[in-house]
């Protein structure tokens, strides 16, 4: 891809006193994309955000944004980006409508257009005092203040923790129109379905480690399928093939995985069984994910 | 009864909560009152020692204001003198956080919320509070007087009569607290309005006292009726040592009863996380004066402001309107002769008196500076300004914002306190001495001291933020309370000279030492910028 990088951090080590959360992390983000950036809880997401940010200062490493420095340059940089914080900790006396243009106004001005659309869409009552929303509103106060500032790049830390399925959905509307607006996303969560449906590019971390990386298609490819098949003939024969995993025989049904490579070989094989009906499942980010994450890191 | 259910589970969990707390407040009023009772007996061995400290005292407004009224020649009346009222404000402190913190603040919180599910009554979370902060206070009470106990010149029931006096005040704030906490849906205001009240009784009594007759052949001070409006007008009324009287502890208790019903009766009426004045709806746009840094550092500085402006005001005031009486005082006292000659003006009494007040008034009133940071290191400790600095605001802007606002807020509160001082002055005085701008002038030169103290404390932001607070609070301790340490204890004197409130020169006056002010001022805006740097090199405490 020809695209430019908007993040690039490399070998990324943060220490806190004596203990490392940040162990030589890698992070690619390229312009007018939407990224995942995934990883069980404790495993260093928001600490790589705030680096990138110019939070906190880097123990050693590589950690560039729009190919600027984020600790020396974070000011000018700040001017480019918005930022939704993964805890939502606002002002309790502020109102919403308040904090959102008060943000708005550091950052530049935001889009009249913008704030009123976000505020109905997400239906937003910006007359409330900070301390009186719930946990969605607050996040939706932040994420309003964000995404109604026209910039190049949004760093959003786990924005919909507190949403309703409604307002799942709403989110996942105003994404796709920043995508069109060949704006870059870094989106750090928890929800999968969130990131399989929004995500162009994915980056797992686990220990303060880069663990996979990549398009979230070729991510998906060199996971296993899932096979469940009913056949006149026993399919026992394809536990014999290569890359077979899992056999599970119940009657004339049966289930099982095949690792990417092996595919045409089962299919072939399949073929000759009188196959009365199947269903092949494509690899789920959920079971790459327990997968990656199940697996104890090897010893050293 | 179904409504107290489950209130000794939450005893027990506010007493866990409150492991560090309860212990140090009561070492510090333990330190405090227990430590000074030796001391002031070797201090003041004889009759003959104390007589000349009754004889100094009793005349002084000062003292009566900040310590009371003096009970006769005794090392009880001596030890009331100089620990008495400053006890009950920490008893009564620490009562008030107590209440409001197993109160208002979980449910501020939402823990109240968790509490509220669990298999406890309505009731329960302020019955708790409640009797925390009673235990919190007898226990107070018990530890100091079994250090009293052992003074053989202080008498038991006199000692009996002091710590009960002190655990009822605190035990008295509580359930006032119980009646605030209804009234403010969150802590910070519970907080504040019970705050408020302890100053505003302060004052009455403060006034009561200064107004009081001396009798017993100049030996005690009858305080006037005025002290009795206040309950801490009938805390010191007991006149522990002197009379021992029960009535003011009767009142006291009777106070705390009213108070506690009227909460529980206010409880019963709202709902959980809900109070008597619930928060109105806000604007549903910013007004411009509100988005920039300078405009939200002066919209969240700006109530915690007005508060401490109204004590600036009213001690103004009361400096002004009582150095008349200074005058008869000074004729006759030769201890006040040798303090004023001292400050170096002798030449214009009244410039003199103010030359000592306005620091030592500036020094208890630091302690809005002391809060002002506070706010601001907020900002930082509950992670809102991850929220700022990360729009294209930096962090030394942001700095600066809290840092201008809260130096414009001194030389304004000082103006206000020199302005106030110089009317209540006018207004009382024959012979005028000094002209309004004079003393607005002599309340202004406290400014460089004030700023010297704020950037001490931003030095440790800068480097440390958890450790402000503590900090903070332990430097304004410092001082208020090192002249009196200094003098109770017969430290050396450059402990006082580490307190820049200590370095203002008495202005006006035609000799004044101007180059205090300067360097004060310098030091204070060279460590201004090296804090600035300072923290743009630290990483933010995020959680
Ligand atoms: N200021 C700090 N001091 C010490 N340790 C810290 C600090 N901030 C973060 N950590 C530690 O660094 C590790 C990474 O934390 P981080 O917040 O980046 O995780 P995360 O991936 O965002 O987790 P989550 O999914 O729960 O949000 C954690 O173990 C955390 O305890
Ligand atoms: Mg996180």
């Amino acid at each position: 891809m020809k695209n430019r990088s908007v993040i690039s951090i490399s070998g990324l080590v943060k220490d806190f006193g004596r203990f490392r959360a940040l162990n030589g992390l890698n992070l690619e983000v390229k312009e007018k994309e939407i990224h995942g950036f995934l990883g069980p809880n404790g495993s260093g997401k928001s600490t790589t955000i705030r680096i990138l940010l110019g939070l906190l200062n880097k123990t050693t490493g590589q950690a560039s944004l729009f190919d600027s420095d984020p600790w020396k340059d974070s000011t000018q940089l700040h001017r480019r980006l918005a930022y939704v914080p993964g805890d939502v900790n606002l002002w309790p006396n502020l109102s919403g409508g308040e904090i959102i243009d008060l943000l708005g106004d550091l950052r530049g001005g935001l889009d009249e257009k913008l704030r009123t659309e976000l505020l109905e869409s997400f239906s937003l009552d910006p007359t409330k005092k900070f301390r009186t929303y719930s946990k969605g509103s607050r996040q939706k106060v932040a994420l309003v203040a964000a995404l109604a500032s026209d910039v190049e790049l949004y760093v959003l830390d786990e924005p919909t923790s507190g949403f309703d399925p409604l307002m799942e959905a709403v989110f996942q509307i105003h994404m796709r129109k920043l995508k069109q607006r060949g704006k870059t996303v870094l989106l750090s969560s928890h929800i999968l379905a969130e990131v399989e449906a929004l995500c162009d590019t994915v980056t797992i971390i686990r220990d303060g480690k880069t663990v996979e990386t990549g398009k979230l298609s070729n991510i998906q490819k060199l996971q296993r399928t899932t096979f469940r098949i009913e056949t006149k003939k026993s399919a026992k024969e394809v536990v014999k093939l290569g890359g077979v995993h899992g056999y599970k025989e119940e009657g004339q049904k049966s289930t099982f995985e095949v690792e990417p490579g092996h595919l045409e070989a089962v299919v072939k094989l399949l073929a000759t069984l009188e196959l009365t009906h199947i269903i092949s499942n494509p690899p789920k980010l959920e079971k790459l994910f327990l997968q990656l994450y199940k697996d104890k890191p090897e010893a050293k | 009864m179904r409504s107290f259910m489950g209130t000794w589970r939450l005893v027990r969990l506010a007493l866990r909560r409150d492991r560090i707390t309860i212990p140090v407040t009561l070492g510090l009023t333990v330190a405090m009152v227990a430590g000074s009772a030796p001391a002031l007996a070797s201090a003041y061995p004889d009759y003959q020692a104390r007589l000349e400290y009754v004889i100094s005292s009793v005349p002084s407004i000062v003292g009566r204001f900040f310590q009371g009224t003096i009970q006769g020649v005794s090392l009880g009346s001596i030890l009331i003198a100089e620990t008495f009222l400053s006890a009950v404000v920490i008893v009564a402190v620490m009562s008030i956080f107590i209440v409001s913190r197993h109160t208002r603040y979980n449910e501020e919180i939402g823990a109240g919320e968790l509490i509220g599910s669990m298999e406890v009554g309505r009731n329960a979370p302020l019955s708790a509070a409640l009797i925390v902060a009673v235990v919190a206070n007898l226990i107070v009470a018990v530890v100091i007087f079994l250090f009293l106990a052992r003074v053989p010149a202080l008498s038991r029931t006199g000692s009996i009569f002091f710590v009960s006096s002190l655990a009822m005040s605190g035990i008295f704030f509580s359930g006032l607290t119980a009646v605030t906490v209804q009234l403010s849906d969150y802590r910070r205001g519970a907080n504040a309005l019970a705050i408020g009240a302890l100053v505003t009784f302060f004052m009455i009594r403060a006034v009561g006292d200064s107004l009081g007759k001396v009798s017993l052949g100049g030996l005690r001070v009858t305080a006037s009726w005025v002290s009795w409006l206040s309950p801490l007008g009938w805390a010191s009324q007991t006149l522990p040592y002197y009379a021992n009287r029960l009535l003011p502890l009767v009142l006291l208790f009777i106070g705390f009863l009213l108070t506690t019903l009227m909460g529980f009766f206010i409880l019963s009426k709202r709902d959980v996380g809900s109070s008597i004045f619930p928060s109105k709806p806000g604007p549903a746009r910013a007004k411009s004066s509100l988005t920039s840094a300078g405009g939200l550092a002066r919209r969240l500085q700006r109530n915690s402001f007005y508060g401490w402006l109204a004590g600036f005001v009213l001690t103004g005031l009361m400096v002004g309107v009582m150095v008349t009486d200074f005058r008869n005082l000074f004729e006759q006292n030769a201890v006040w002769k040798q303090l004023l000659g001292n400050s170096g003006a002798t030449e214009n009494f009244t410039a003199s008196v103010l030359g000592v007040m306005f620091p030592r008034m500036a020094a208890m009133l630091a302690g809005y500076v002391v809060s002002a940071l506070i706010k601001m290191y907020d900002e930082e400790g509950y992670g809102r300004i991850e929220f700022l600095i990360t729009t294209a605001l930096s962090k030394t802007k942001w700095f600066f914002s809290h840092v201008t606002t809260i130096v414009i807020g001194i030389t304004m509160s000082l103006a206000a306190m020199g302005l106030a001082g110089g009317l209540g002055y006018l207004a009382r005085a024959s012979v005028k001495e000094v002209s309004l701008l004079n003393v607005v002038l002599s309340s202004l030169a406290n400014v460089p001291a004030m700023m010297l103290f704020m950037a001490i404390i931003l030095i440790v932001f800068a480097i440390r933020g958890r450790f402000v607070k503590t900090f903070a609070w332990s430097f304004y301790a410092y001082v208020v309370l090192i002249d009196s340490l200094v003098r109770i204890f017969k430290w050396p004197d450059w402990l006082s000279k580490l307190s820049p409130f200590s370095h203002t020169p008495a202005v006006p006056s035609s000799n004044v030492d101007i180059w205090p002010l300067i360097f004060m001022t310098i030091i204070a805006i060279v460590l201004f910028f090296l804090a600035a740097d300072l923290f743009r090199r630290r990483d933010l405490n995020l959680s």
